[in-house]
């Protein structure tokens, strides 16, 4: 079996560590995967370690047609990338089209509010059932099937044990996404702000971690934001970080008592919090639908009303507080992404999903 | 066509709406300066700029070891600052170095490029800020990767995170106490909150004096001086013949009245009518009226100093008493102490600690000072002993040692290896 992947950005994104997390095992499976993104935004390295074929940078519609053409694949899976419609649509109807939609952005959802879709579109893949809820409206009455399937979360976020460091007194509170309003940062620095304020006994760290290839002004905005909370000389801010130290990452931050809050909008699945559940590190999030599944209504980790801060620190205060209901919401967490994000067995499912064709 | 066109538009118009809602009016009317600036003009500068710093990544594939050392002052060997000194000596150690400097406007951006021989690349701020990004990339194979901040400038809140994530081993040189520079109405950019931010997301915080480590101790700092260059200095040029007085002092450095105390100077050369100064250096305060037995020269080749020097028979450090004279550890005390001159000290009493170093607490005692330094004795076995563990080169070994120790960065959120080639 030959399949070609194609999203917009090579990127420290979702999206591509879904990919990065499929291909290891798709590979496995002697399914030959190509990858082919039209920006190249300086994150190959997230592919280093997977076996797969060739990495394709280009948006010229004529040569993804060539490519596409030459290297006969099977399966075309588009993710969120509506500027190829044109190409995909060009090939015969037998041709298969698998299109992913994972994006939470409203504007970037156009296409299938729209319904530019190739007429060759055979299914659509979507993350979660909130998120199949939206995409059916979205599409109307339009007859393609709709399945829904978890993204997978690497075992290394399983696995990887807490590692021991001396000597840091401080909480570590962590933040991962991009610095726009979908994700919310702005709130997660208002949070912080009456946190720090509230409990003055208490040393915080704030870790902030996205941002990469954010514009100067953006980055200036950020900084501008945290001195204004006063929260600035407590924050720790990594534009990226590599993928392999993510699970690391969480897991540092459950050892030192922390732990992730998560404040997006909108969500069509909720990665973070996802690798955050496999990495036993506890979850303070927004009750968007996404969240809600996630975390089977705050069984999970818990879920403050979006928009009301206090309520959010509240929520932190009493994971912070009481270990029982921390170790309670980590325990059943960690069970429920054993259960479902197992990349292997996900990847199986997926197998089976674009077979169906 | 047409559908293609109308998406386009769609989409822009969202996104304008998000900016808008995020940035507000200001915010987007800069993304847009931003986008057309970057569409229309940028290519030609950048074609220049990238051809110059493809040079550097090239060059970069030979080295092992890369630093990168971000500095509030030109590189320049003939003033001789601790960025430039951490330059030489770190370069001597075969670390590629690309030394990024701050300018106060673009006229002062005169080096750009390799600097003699292939080892040391020198980049105005406003150049490198423009394309870390490009820089970090290519520069990030498997070799040691050393970032050192010299100075809290604003800038640095986007480039040591960046540094982070990009695995450099991250370190804050703390060669002044900037809050007090800030006081008297230097370093306008100055923030206390962004330095806190500086040392909490560094891995390793340096302080240049006891004063400042002390200050720092929170952030668990090590304490490296400054130190001398003995290749600093030309011998050969011969002695000025300067005037003499009963006693002949001197001083050269910078003159800001911020720290200099030219109140205690003008006095004690009132005082005494026949003691004679040559002070050496820049900054002085304008319309600054001095009685006739002080003698300024203005700036002097830093090689040239001894030919003055020589001619002095004690050598002083008049500084103002307050925070910021107490935790700085002047360069001129180790030159001052090479030179063979003992120094009288007001304002920064931890120097007493050094060998034929007199610290006056006030006017009268720096004058019965300056009479006892003048007929001491040095013991050059003394002097040579104490000097010969503040050279430049024992420093930076000091520091090298402590990079060179770790196979392993253990920052504060990740641990990663350093695997060699």
């Amino acid at each position: 079996m030959k399949i070609l992947f194609i999203y917009q950005f090579l990127t420290f994104g979702g999206v591509e560590s879904v990919l990065r997390n499929r291909l290891k095992f798709l590979t496995k499976d002697s399914v030959k995967v190509d990858l082919l993104f039209l920006y190249d935004l300086g994150a190959k390295e997230i592919y280093k370690e997977s076996n797969i074929g060739k990495i394709y940078i280009e948006r010229n519609l004529k040569k993804i047609k060539n490519i596409i053409t030459q290297n006969s694949y099977e399966y075309a899976v588009s993710i969120d990338t509506p500027q190829i419609h044109e190409v995909l649509n060009s090939f015969h109807k037998s041709f298969n089209v698998i299109l992913e939609v994972h994006t939470g952005y409203y504007e970037n959802r156009e296409y299938i509010r729209k319904k530019y879709l190739p007429h060759n579109t055979k299914l659509l893949i979507v993350p979660s059932r909130t998120f199949k809820k939206v995409i059916q409206k979205e599409l109307g009455n339009l007859e393609i099937p709709i399945y829904e399937l978890p993204n997978p979360v690497d075992m290394s976020f399983f696995d990887t044990a807490a590692p021991n460091f001396k000597n840091i007194d401080s909480i570590p509170i962590l933040w991962v996404g991009r610095l726009d309003s979908l994700k919310n940062w702005t709130e997660a620095v208002e949070i912080f702000k009456i946190l720090d304020k509230k409990d003055t006994n208490r040393k915080y760290e704030f870790v902030f971690v996205g941002g990469y290839r954010s514009i100067r002004f953006e980055i200036e905005n950020f900084k501008i934001k945290l001195e204004e909370a006063n929260i600035i000389q407590k924050t720790i801010w990594f534009p990226f970080i590599n993928y392999k130290d993510m699970p690391l990452l969480y897991r540092m931050v459950s050892s030192r008592g922390g732990l992730l809050l998560s404040t997006s909008t909108s969500e069509s699945f909720g990665m973070t919090v996802a690798e955050s559940m496999a990495a036993r590190c506890p979850i303070v999030a927004s009750n968007i639908d996404a969240y809600k599944e996630l975390l089977d209504n705050g069984k999970g980790g818990f879920l403050y009303e979006l928009g009301n801060i206090y309520d959010a620190v509240n929520k932190i205060n009493e994971l912070l507080n009481n270990q029982d209901i921390r170790n309670e919401k980590i325990e059943y967490s960690y069970k429920k992404a054993l259960n479902n994000f197992d990349p292997e067995k996900n990847i199986k499912e997926w197998l089976e999903i674009i077979k169906s064709v | 066509m047409l559908t293609k066109f109308i998406h386009y538009f769609i989409r822009r118009f969202y996104i304008s709406k998000r900016i808008i809602k995020e940035q507000g009016l200001k915010g987007f009317i800069n993304f847009i300066i931003f986008k057309v600036y970057s569409k229309y003009f940028m290519i030609f500068i950048d074609k220049k700029i990238k051809k110059k710093l493809d040079l550097l990544i090239n060059d970069s594939k030979l080295y092992d070891r890369i630093m990168i050392i971000i500095s509030g002052m030109k590189y320049d060997e003939n003033i001789g600052n601790r960025p430039t000194y951490l330059t030489k000596e770190f370069n001597k150690k075969n670390y590629l170095i690309l030394y990024v400097y701050f300018t106060w406007n673009k006229s002062e951006e005169t080096d750009f490029g390799f600097f003699r021989g292939n080892s040391i690349f020198l980049i105005p701020l406003r150049i490198f800020l423009k394309n870390y990004l490009y820089i970090f990339k290519n520069l990030d194979n498997n070799c040691k990767k050393i970032l050192i901040l010299e100075a809290p400038l604003k800038e640095i809140f986007e480039l040591l995170s960046y540094g982070n994530s990009f695995n450099y081993f991250t370190i804050y040189d703390i060669i002044d106490d900037w809050e007090e520079f800030h006081k008297v109405g230097e370093a306008p950019w100055y923030s206390k909150d962004l330095e806190k931010y500086i040392c909490n997301n560094s891995d390793l915080i340096i302080t240049v004096s006891k004063g400042l480590y002390d200050k720092f101790l929170k952030f668990s700092p090590i304490l490296v001086n400054n130190a001398f260059d003995m290749n600093s200095f030309n011998h050969n040029i011969p002695i000025k013949n300067l005037t003499k007085g009963d006693i002949t002092l001197g001083y050269f450095g910078h003159l800001t009245s911020s720290w200099f105390d030219w109140d205690l100077i003008i006095e004690i050369a009132k005082r005494e009518e026949k003691w004679i100064f040559h002070i050496i250096g820049y900054g002085a305060p304008e319309r600054l009226k001095v009685p006739k037995n002080i003698f300024l020269y203005g700036r002097v080749e830093r090689e040239k100093l001894p030919s003055y020097v020589y001619n002095w028979d004690v050598a002083i450090i008049p500084f103002k008493k307050s925070t910021l004279s107490e935790h700085s550890d002047p360069l001129k005390i180790y030159e001052y102490l090479y030179l063979r001159k003992p120094v009288v000290v007001s304002g920064i009493s931890h120097l007493s600690n050094y060998p034929y170093v007199y610290f006056a607490k006030d006017e009268d005692d720096f004058i019965k000072l300056t009479k006892k330094a003048k007929n001491v004795t040095l013991d050059n076995e003394i002097l040579n002993k104490f000097l010969l563990g503040c050279t430049w080169e024992k420093r930076i070994d000091n520091i090298d040692n402590i990079i060179n120790g770790l196979s392993v960065i253990k920052k504060k959120y990740l641990i990663s290896q350093w695997s060699y080639r």
